[in-house]
């Protein structure tokens, strides 16, 4: 073994001392010198230099002797040099971490231990021992960075992890688990800590499946609801896995968190976004799109293509658009042609043939395609427009139409602008069309209307339709009635767009209206004085003439004048009930009323007029319970007939009276049969009997209205009368009236 | 002043008309059947003035309908407040107002004109005194 000693010149009591006390280490242990020892003499000379720092530096030990060992091994300390020497002289030793640089120019890092040694008081030699610890501050290093980096990590990825000791109740989070759970960061967590973060509806679930994860050895991995301190509520993932003893004890429980709420409105504003764009690769592909060559050969054929014209793609592909849809131009191909040329696109009404043979109107966006300033191919876009042009040329023909008619329409907006005027208009108002569009309406015509505007307004909104009588006046001034319907448009929030009015003038009608009621009026005040006062003069006439005819001793030729007299006076008074009763049937609306014929019938029996000249027989079998519906004046019906018998007689007379029930189209009706044995009617009289103011050949008084009343009176009730021969075909054995009246339970 | 009226031995009458002729031909016809004539009215005030005052009251009383201050049905329906059972035959012109007369209590309606003999015959029945059939 080589000494480890070496001789230097100087400090000699120092150098003799060293060299004394460390040959005798020189001599102790062989492995010493595998170790990084050396030995500096107080100048920090080396004096002894072993194979271990050979290995370590890379000197030999001929070249490291004597060196100063700081300046051979460029020494960092990591205090100051004196401090260093301060620390030996006062503790006799110093520990610390240094930096070297050996031979071939590496550094490395030693832990350095060194020791002061003394002899007589004197400092002779300082022992140090270098272990390399370089690795292991690579290691350091590496780990802080390894570290710092996962933590670095967490924050991008947002992810935090946690264990969480079992036993302890103790959850370790990383600083990402607090930042995500807007925590402050503490030692540990509590389980109980960690649920009262959770949002409450998500705690029990998360809960069950912790338990589940422990109990079950099954994963854990959920999605819950966290509510930081911040009021905002966030999404986060968690997964994790339980780790167990060998005896089978669950023991620590490892996992991470991992914030989604942004993945999660991301993954959602994808979603949406690959849905848009699905539909918008559906919509192209249904757009009637197509593309032909410089030769009008068609290159692309979309499903929307296929829809409009019925052709599949392979019968289109390739062939000439002009010729398989036969396309109508509404200029030249050629001139076509030259605009897409010229300006790139083209743009216009076509009409093409479908694979079917019926027409397509499309309106064609045309765009030319270029490659390195050459014509490659032309786009087309065909918006299929035929339902548009057909419902243009019936707004065409309807506009024609609406011009064509009397009535004076037009078309305002809600605020009354004129936008549409009609010949008719043009007609009734006197302004033409150029003086009246975009002027207000309202103020134009003055109109003076039959409600408030407001509730007119309201009625639209409801029924989109309003009708009434609205005062108007024309260009010339004059003020006209017109008859007005107003028909609302609406637009998409449900407010009135536009209002068509169409007015009919009915100043005229309306004038005559005034006149015949004024004429009614009058009428009925004729008739009201006729009814009384007449008759309250006939009742003078009547009770003065019973009076007379008391008289026993009036001649003969006096009592027929009497009695003319009396009969005058009674026709007088029939003539006005007639009259009064025409018009009860024809201008009052008369209640209908639950009537049974036979009761009817009865009383006209009992109240008959019984001629003293000759006989009257009625026969009639009474019938219970045939009702019908009419008029308090249906009684007449019978009695007018049955009296009309007797009267037009002129000799004895047989009625038959029957009451039968029959069915017409299902419906129960009752039928009078009315027949007397009386003179006849003739075939030429028959259909003129029911007329109005139409009298008869009779010999009775004139007054010609019974018939028609009778007539009336039988339509109102819904049912008809008819005349006819007693005896077919010979009018002078009498006359039949049938009556039909519809029941009571059928009437309508 | 109270309206003398004959005695209750015969039948009496009031007529309420405003018509004079036809009130004259009422008065012979009446008489001439030994019909009393308590009261005549020529409109509803009267005739309702003039029944309060008679005494003894009409067997019946012959009523217009269309009579100047007073219509006949207001007349009758005031003449029935005093004395329910009184009975009004009612005789005029208005066919319209015969369901109004029935309904405000009158005892028969007629239809002007209307001859003697159902006027006479009208009022017989009204006070219990028809006369048996010839």
């Amino acid at each position: 073994m080589e000494k480890i000693v070496s001789r230097s010149k100087g400090a000699e009591p120092a150098k003799r001392s060293g060299k004394k006390h460390f040959g005798k280490l020189s001599e102790c242990d062989q492995l010493l010198d595998l170790a990084p020892v050396l030995v500096r003499d107080p100048h920090s000379r080396i004096i002894l230099w072993t194979s271990g720092d050979e290995k370590l530096y890379g000197y030999t030990r001929k070249e490291a002797i004597s060196q100063v060992s700081h300046d051979l091994f460029k020494t960092n300390f990591p205090i100051s040099r004196e401090a260093v020497d301060k620390s030996l002289q006062e503790k006799g030793s110093w520990q610390g971490e240094l930096t070297h640089t050996t031979k071939d120019g590496h550094q490395i890092t030693v832990a350095s231990r060194q020791v002061l040694y003394t002899e007589d008081g004197h400092h002779i030699a300082i022992l140090e021992v270098n272990h390399d610890i370089t690795e292991l501050k690579q290691a350091e290093n590496a780990l802080r960075e390894s570290e710092a980096n996962l933590v670095r990590a967490q924050q991008i990825t947002h992810l935090g992890n946690w264990s969480w000791d079992l036993k302890d109740d103790k959850i370790i989070c990383s600083d990402e688990f607090y930042r995500i759970f807007t925590l402050d960061k503490q030692e540990y967590l509590t389980f109980e800590q960690f649920l009262d973060t959770l949002h409450q509806d998500d705690r029990e679930r998360v809960n069950q499946a912790i338990e589940t994860a422990i109990h079950d050895r099954q994963p854990y991995s959920i999605d819950y609801r966290i509510t930081p301190s911040d009021g905002s509520e966030r999404l986060i993932h968690a997964e994790g896995e339980v780790h167990y003893s060998r005896t089978g004890k669950p023991q620590r429980f490892f996992g991470t968190v991992q914030d989604i709420t942004s993945k999660r409105q991301a993954d959602r504003a994808l979603a949406e976004y690959t849905t848009k764009l699905q539909e918008q690769a559906r919509i192209i592909d249904l757009a009637h799109v197509m593309i032909r060559n410089m030769q009008s050969q068609i290159i692309l054929w979309t499903g929307g293509d296929e829809i409009l014209y019925g052709y599949p793609k392979e019968e289109a592909l390739g062939k000439v658009t002009h010729d398989l849809f036969k396309t109508i131009f509404p200029i030249s191909k050629e001139a076509v042609d030259e605009s897409l040329e010229k300006t790139g696109r083209w743009q216009g009404e076509l009409t093409h043939t479908a694979k079917d043979g019926h027409k397509v109107v499309v309106a064609s966006h045309q765009v030319l395609y270029k490659e390195h300033s050459k014509p490659v191919a032309i786009l087309e876009v065909n918006n299929d427009i035929t339902e548009r042009k057909q419902a243009e040329e019936m707004l065409r023909r309807q506009a024609a139409l609406i011009d064509l008619s009397p009535d004076g329409i037009f078309v305002r907006q809600y605020d009354g602008t004129i936008t549409f005027w009609s010949h008719g208009a043009e007609s009734l108002y006197g302004w033409t069309k150029k003086e009246t569009v975009g002027k207000k309406s309202f103020e134009l015509l003055k109109k003076v209307f039959p409600q408030p505007i407001k509730e007119i307004n309201q009625q639209l909104l409801k029924t989109h339709f309003w009708s009434g009588e609205v005062v108007e006046t024309a260009k010339d001034g004059r003020k006209i009635i017109v008859q007005s319907r107003w028909m609302a448009e609406l637009d998409e929030e449900g407010n009135i767009r536009e209002v068509m009015e169409s007015n009919v003038d009915v100043t005229g009608r309306k004038q005559i209206e005034n006149r015949l009621r004024e004429a009614k009026n009058q009428a009925e005040l004729y008739l009201d004085i006729m009814g009384h006062d007449i008759n309250n003069l006939n009742q003078v006439a009547l009770a003065n003439l019973d009076l007379i005819k008391d008289d026993e001793n009036l001649t003969a030729d006096q009592r027929e004048a009497l009695t003319n007299s009396l009969n005058s006076v009674r026709g007088s008074a029939a003539i006005i009930d007639n009259v009064r009763k025409i018009q009860a049937i024809t201008h009052e609306k008369l209640a209908m009323h639950r009537e049974d014929i036979d009761e009817m019938i009865q009383g006209c029996i009992v109240e008959a007029p019984k001629p003293a000249e000759y006989a009257v027989k009625i026969n009639y079998t009474p019938r219970k319970g045939c009702m019908i519906m009419g008029t308090a004046l249906m009684k007449e019906v019978f009695c007018n007939i049955i009296n009309n018998s007797i009267k037009h007689a002129g000799k004895d007379v047989t009625i038959d009276i029957q009451l039968d029930e029959t069915l017409r189209a299902g419906k129960k009706f009752y039928e009078v049969s009315i027949a007397d044995s009386g003179p006849g009617i003739p075939d030429e009289l028959k259909p003129k009997l029911f007329a109005r103011f139409q009298r008869g050949d009779t010999k009775a008084h004139g007054k010609g209205l019974g018939l028609f009343i009778v007539k009336s009176l039988v339509e109102t009730a819904g049912g008809n009368v008819t005349i006819e021969d007693r005896v077919p075909g010979d009018y002078t054995q009498g006359t039949r009236f049938i009556v039909s009246l519809p029941a009571s339970e059928g009437y309508r | 002043m109270t309206t003398e009226c004959p005695p209750l031995c015969r039948v009496g009458i009031a007529i309420v008309e405003d018509e004079k002729d036809l009130v004259k031909v009422y008065e012979k016809a009446f008489t001439k059947k030994g019909i009393q004539i308590c009261f005549i009215a020529y409109d509803g005030i009267e005739a309702v003035k003039k029944y309060i005052e008679c005494t003894p009251r009409p067997h019946a009383i012959l009523m217009d309908y269309r009579m100047p201050i007073m219509n006949g049905i207001d007349a009758a329906k005031e003449i029935l407040k005093i004395d329910a059972e009184a009975k009004i035959v009612f005789l005029s012109a208005d066919i319209s107002v015969k369901d109004e007369a029935m309904k405000a209590g009158a005892f028969i309606f007629l239809k002007k004109p209307a001859g003697l003999k159902d006027i006479i015959y009208a009022v017989q029945k009204a006070v219990g005194k028809v006369p048996a059939p010839a």
